[in-house]
């Protein structure tokens, strides 16, 4: 399946990219974000980002079907 | 209303728009460029959003805290963009009948915008480097909310 990535602040600056449309053959953003986490070398575990499919808050265990957007969201600092 | 604007912060505006006849009380909260921060001096920052959800996560918290604290009137602007020091990055506005739910309702909208809308802050250093200010927790925090 095809997944619109959108990458912001220090995951941007760590891919080199604003977002990507990526092959996915797994199940779920967990596995999704092991991959993009390995191909990028990563420093952040999935425990200390929060993650969004489709532009809503979610959790880990989604299931992701193709043409999905998911964005993998660093610690925020608003305010 | 929640809204994100890279254009400078307006307060005299923001200010009258929330006097409304019925209220007798106004609290803002204005969230200031600071020239150091963890020791280091701080010459400008820079606010990234993922606007989609930051708009509707920022929407959210309004609307909570109007069930809430029973407030009508409570706003949030927040910058992206680049800052210098003494600029608004953030202005929240309560207006109510009484002042005791405009305090409680002011704090509680600044303190779950810090905590829960995804927006980055990158702090620019006397020195001429820069870094990602990082909420340690927050992470966790918005994983907790949001995972029912």
């Amino acid at each position: 399946m095809q997944i619109k990535i959108q990458y912001f602040a220090i995951l941007r600056e760590q891919t080199q990219k604003s977002e990507e449309t990526y092959s996915f053959a797994g199940n779920n953003v967990l596995e999704l974000y092991g991959e993009i986490k390995s191909r990028y070398q990563l420093e952040f575990s999935s425990q200390s980002l929060g993650v969004a499919v489709n532009d809503s808050f979610t959790g880990w265990d989604t299931k992701l079907k193709d043409q999905d957007s998911v964005v993998f969201i660093p610690p925020v600092s608003g305010g | 209303m929640f809204t994100l604007t890279s254009k400078n912060i307006e307060h005299d505006a923001l200010r009258e728009y929330m006097q409304k006849d019925d209220c007798g009380g106004f609290v803002c909260f204005e969230g200031w460029v600071r020239n150091h921060h963890e020791g280091r001096q701080v010459h400008k920052l820079e606010y990234e959003a993922y606007t989609a959800l930051a708009e509707s996560e920022g929407n959210k918290i309004i609307q909570e805290c109007k069930d809430k604290f029973g407030v009508e009137n409570a706003i949030c602007h927040h910058r992206v963009g680049a800052l210098g020091i003494g600029g608004i990055a953030v202005w929240v506005g309560v207006s109510t009948p009484h002042r005791g739910e405009a305090f409680a309702a002011c704090r509680f909208i600044i303190d779950e915008i810090k905590h829960r809308v995804p927006i980055w802050k990158k702090e620019f250093y006397t020195e001429g480097d820069a870094s990602w200010v990082r909420c340690e927790g927050c992470a966790q925090h918005s994983n907790k909310h949001h995972q029912h």
